[in-house]
Parts: C-alpha cells; structure tokens; sequence
C-alpha cells in the first residue's frame, strides 16, 4: 500500500468507476469508463502482467467500449428520452448492495493468514507471453477449448438472430 | 543523473522522428497531389516551398476557435487531443536505428512491444467518435460512425497480418524481431520469408494484408470514408476550426509515421539494410547511418501511402466492409493456418 | 463485383489461377494505375510562374489596342470614324477636330476606347483604311477603377 502509483491508479479506477456509475449522459459515463479501464490496465503492469494488460487494452478499450460508443452514439439519446432520475432511496439501496457484495468479497481475502506472510518469489518469466501461452494452451488446454468451442455458440447464434431469413 | 539524460535523449531523438517529419511530410504531399495532377504546388514559402508547413502552422493558430453553440465543449475540445496523443505514445516502443554503445535506439524496451502498438492504435478511435459525437452535427456522427466501423473491423486483419511477423520471429519485442532480421540479406526480412524460403508467399502475403489494413486503419484514400468530403462535408472534424483541425490533420500523419514505422520494423528489417548497416557495429556514426535507413522506409512507404492516395478512386462503405470480413480476415486466417504448418513441420 | 469485363482491360484472358485471382483483386488495373500516376508525376508540368514567366502569345493574339504612329511620329488616325462604325461592341467614342497637317483633313482630339466593353474581336483593326489601329499582344493590364478602364488617346499612343 506504500507504492504511490499503485495509490493514485487504483484511486483514479475507483473514482471513475463510480463516476461512470452516476453519469446521466451515457456518453460522459462511456469516458469515465474508459479512464477506469486505462488505471486498471496500469495496475496490471505493475502486478508483472504485461501481456494481460496489452491485452485488456487492446480487447476492452479497443473493441467492446467502443462498441459501447458506437452503440450509444448511434442511439443518441436527447435528454428527455432518458427518463426519470432514480430518487436517493433508490441511490442508496443500490450503493449499500454494491458495498454489500465488495464485503462479502473483500472479507474472506483480508481474513485469509495467507495475505500477512511474505509474497513468494515470482518465477522469472511471470506474466509474460510465453508464461501465460504455457498454462493457457498446456496447462488449461481442455477449458480453453471448451470456451472457444461456446464462441463460435455464441456466434451461430448472433447470426440467427442477424439474419431475417436463415437459408435465403 | 546520467539514465536520465540517456532516456531524455532518446525520447528527443524518437519525438524528432515523429514530429519532425509528420508536419514536413504535408509539404510532401502537397507536392506529390500536384505532380500527379499536372501541377506544380506550392512552392512559394522558402526554397521549393519547404517552408509551408511553418506558414500553414501560422495560418491554423490565427484563426478563431470556434465551438458551435449546441456543442458538448468539453469533448469537442478533448476530441483532438485523444486523436494526437496515442500515435506519438506508441511510437515510443519503435526502434529507430542500430545500438549506440549499449543503449537501444528506442525510448521505451517493452517486451510486448507488437501488442502495446496494437493496443495504442486501438485507443486512437476516441477521439474521432467523441469529436464528432460532441460537434452536434449530423455529418460529423455518420462520419464518426464510420470511421469507428471501418477501424474496428480492419483491427482484425490488421492484427492477424502482424501476428504472422510475430510467429516468423517468435517474439513480441520489437528490437528481436528487427535485430532478427539484421544483417543476413534480403532473405532474412520477414517480408521475403525471414530466413526461411518455404515462409516467402505467407510473408508477402501478410505484408500485403497489412500495408492495405494499414490505409483503412488510417483512413487514407482509398478507405478515408470517415472523412469523405462528397457526402460527408468533412467527416468528424466538419465542425472543427483553426488548430484543433490542424490537431486532426496533424495526427493523420503522426498515425501514418507510426504504422510505417511498425510496418518496416516487423517487416522491412527495421533499421538495417544488406550491405549499408553493420548490425554489430555500435558507434555512433553507425548508429546515425541505421536510423536514416530507418527513416529513408520510413519516408518511401509514406510515399507510397500518397502515390496510392492520388491514383485510386474511393472505395464505397459496403466495399469497405466486404473486403474487411469477408476477403481480409478469411486470407489472414488461412494464411497464419499455412504459416502454422509451414512451422510445425519445419520446413 | 461490377465491371469484371473492364477489370485490367487487357487483350490476353490470363492463364493460370495465380493470374486470374490476381486479375479478380484488381492487382494488375491498380499497378498500371499507379504506373499512368507516375508517369504524370515525372512528366513537365503545365503550370507556368506566372508573374515571373509570362505565356508568349501566338502570332495574330488581339490584346489591347495601339494608336500607330508614322516615320515623323504624326498619329497615323484620320478620324474617319470607320472603326467607331464597325465596332460591334461600341466602346470606340471619337472626337474629330481639325488636322494641324496639311496632308489630311481631320485628327482626333480625343480617341477613347473602353476596354470594359471591348470584346477584343479586331474589327476596328481590319476597318481602319489608314492601317491607324491594331491590337497587341499586351494581355495584362490591371486598373484599380473603372475609369481608368476608359483609355483614352494619350494612353492608347503610348501602348
């Protein structure tokens, strides 16, 4: 916790997150959301993963936040076609769920003994591309499959869904 | 004291690379269009006209900045300066000549540099969607539409036909991949196969894929559909006015210098050339030979970029979009499958 | 796509499948475009420095018109009022007054000619009994006002 850019990347990622939670313009909300990702893409250089911070740039601000804007832009809500703001009961109930959930997520971690032992020594090549490949495509090989398998699922399906008529 | 001043120069030495021959490259290719037409261009600044872009530079500061009245001011004035940053931050990872003792000519050693240029270029669509998203103009929407259409489905291809420099090299560090190719001939660059005969029609053909992905990444002529004056006025910068244009038009040729320079590192040999450079060779004056090899690349794919820009008619959006899924991604499939086999049968 | 048959123009169907997949991706009809691009880019170009360099006219060009004069420097014009006649455009206003040469009648006093009017068509040149009048070659003449567009007869001696 003594690191100051751990500090300030994971203050900036909480802030923008919960600024993109409480923007009214989807748009606004869009950019906060791409801040969030960029300190979380810092965060994982520090953690000594490169490869997946490349990546979770490249995959979720490259490709799905912009298809976010796209989709947002496209729309392109006016103001009184976004309905009505929630009132603070709403505003709180939700935040007090949300802080809910953090806890019943934070609690087991910080009460597990493993987290005030030293960190063990990090292998040389952690987080690095052959590292990841190695225990992606070896170690996990079946899941992996299995998950690309329920891709191209997934796909059939958006197609189905795309195309007015299947066998035209 | 000492690291600091290294990294400093080499951060210099880098940006001059960029922003030294981005603005210069303008009067280039003002001098180009007009040959190819029949003309002369401008040539009335300085001596052969060297000196427009300075006086383009004076004309865009003076003029008034204007934001339209119903524009989001905050994003309209952001748009421009998300399009300008990521080309100069992913330039850092390009190596730009030979070592120099045992510095690499580099500002920044990432041993992900491929996929951090990928990630950078990436983020580059920002600025174009939220500037013309916040202008409040309906051509400046469609235009914006496009261009993030056209850049998120030519990443695809773009990335799979840098994938197979990556699999001829086995590596993601930019400075493997070119010191790789140095010093071994012509063969030896991943274009021509990377050494290795059997590889040659995979290398070409991923060259070829990505110089073509690299124009509609960059949305140059015959793909710049995002800024198609005919039916879009200007694309996402109609609304645009004095330096925050010239920001855009600016990173144009930033994003272009940068892809060249990704393009000539994993494909071209980077910085060497068979019979000038010397890759073992770490003085000073070997240094500087490498990185005007590396620049002169640089400078004739960008020639090449405005011969082609001048030669071919626009593409239309439905053309765009078929060749980008249905001729593009298939051929680079097909072509990382043949390159895959090539290598596990070792050939 | 649209247009395979002009796809290349080439007399010769290609052979082979390398050519023909080639031909489909328009990879011949680009080359030889760049290839017509190029030649355009070497080739002389058209423009002229104007200021600097001027277009030499060709021989019968009708610029602006000229008061001749003859050996003794007397103004050759008769004030017969031929070309005021045949100007199709009238913008040729003579005033005639007494010659101060015995040799001839008449002389113009004053002689104008409005070259805002004049179309330049070189009747008044083939009028002219005297051989008096003809046009230059002189193209460019800048005035600041539209009077001083109304040459009048000083000026059109000394063109």
């Amino acid at each position: 916790m003594t690191d100051p850019v751990f500090l300030i990347t994971s203050l900036v990622a909480v802030g923008s997150a919960v600024a993109a939670v409480t923007r009214r313009n989807p748009v606004y909300a869009a950019v906060w959301l791409l801040i969030c990702f960029l300190s979380f893409a810092v965060i994982l250089l520090q953690m000594a993963a490169p490869f997946l911070a490349a990546i979770h740039v490249l995959v979720y601000t490259g490709a799905i936040l912009v298809l976010f804007v796209f989709v947002i832009m496209l729309l392109n809500l006016k103001d009184d076609e976004l309905g009505e703001e929630y009132g603070t009961g709403v505003w709180a109930a939700a935040s007090a769920l949300s802080l809910g959930l953090f806890g019943l997520m934070a609690w087991p971690i910080l009460a597990d003994p493993k987290l005030s032992a030293p960190l063990p020594e990090l292998p040389a090549d952690f987080g690095s591309v052959e590292a990841v490949g190695r225990v992606l495509f070896v170690e996990y090989g079946l899941p992996f499959e299995l998950v690309s398998l329920l891709i191209v699922v997934a796909m059939f399906g958006a197609m189905v869904l795309a195309k007015k008529r299947l066998w035209a | 004291m000492t690291p600091w001043l290294i990294f400093g120069a080499k951060a210099v030495g880098g940006l001059a690379c960029q922003m030294g021959v981005g603005p210069a490259f303008t009067i280039v290719e003002r001098r180009v269009a007009a040959w190819i037409q029949g003309r002369v261009g401008p040539n009335r600044v300085g001596p052969l006209g060297l000196f427009q872009p300075l006086a383009d530079l004076v004309k865009f500061i003076s003029k008034e900045q204007i934001v339209p009245a119903d524009a989001d001011r905050v994003l309209f004035l952001l748009g421009p300066l998300l399009v300008f940053a990521p080309p100069i931050f992913g330039f850092c990872v390009i190596p730009y000549g030979n070592m120099i003792g045992d510095e690499h000519l580099q500002i920044a050693n990432l041993p992900i540099g491929v996929l951090f240029v990928m990630s950078v270029i990436s983020t580059g669509v920002y600025g174009m969607m939220l500037g013309g998203w916040a202008s409040n103009n309906k051509y400046a929407l469609l235009g914006s539409l496009r261009a993030s259409a056209q850049i998120i489905s030519y990443e695809l291809s773009l990335g799979l036909a840098i994938l197979i420099a990556v699999m001829m090299s086995s590596s993601l560090d930019l400075n493997v991949i070119v010191e790789q190719q140095a010093g071994k001939g012509f063969g030896a660059w991943n274009v021509f196969g990377g050494g290795h005969l059997s590889q040659l029609p995979s290398g070409l053909l991923g060259f070829g894929l990505m110089f073509i992905c690299a124009l509609a990444e960059n949305n140059r002529l015959p793909f710049d559909l995002s800024e198609c004056e005919a039916e879009l006025v200007g694309g996402y910068h109609t609304e645009y006015s004095s330096m925050s244009l010239g920001v855009f038009m600016l990173s144009e040729y930033l994003s272009m210098i940068l892809m060249c320079g990704l393009m000539t590192s994993i494909y071209l040999g980077g910085w060497s050339f068979p019979g000038i450079t010397d890759p073992s060779d770490h003085s000073i004056l070997a240094g500087l030979i490498s990185w005007a090899v590396f620049m002169t690349k640089i400078l004739s794919m960008m020639f090449v970029y405005v011969w082609i820009r001048w030669t071919l008619p626009r593409f239309k959006y439905n053309q765009l979009m078929d060749l980008g899924w249905k001729a593009f991604l298939p051929a680079s499939l097909v072509n990382i499958a043949l390159l895959a086999v090539i290598g596990v049968m070792g050939v | 796509m649209a247009n395979d048959d002009r796809v290349g123009s080439r007399d010769v169907e290609p052979k082979g499948f390398l050519a023909k997949t080639l031909m489909k991706l328009y990879v011949p009809s680009v080359l030889s475009g760049m290839k017509k691009t190029m030649e355009y880019m070497i080739r002389p170009k058209a423009t002229l420095q104007y200021p600097e360099v001027k277009r030499v006219t060709r021989k019968g060009y009708r610029g602006e018109h000229r008061l001749k004069q003859d050996e003794q420097g007397r103004m050759k014009c008769v004030a017969c009022f031929m070309c005021q006649t045949a100007c199709p455009a009238e913008c040729i206003e003579i005033t005639a007054g007494p010659s101060p040469w015995p040799d001839r009648d008449k002389a113009p006093v004053q002689f104008r000619i409005d070259m805002m009017k004049c179309i330049y068509c070189g009747m008044c040149e083939e009028a002219c009994p005297c051989d008096a009048i003809e046009l230059t070659e002189t193209y460019t003449q800048v005035s600041t006002s539209r009077e001083e567009k109304i040459y009048d007869i000083n000026r059109l001696l000394s063109n």
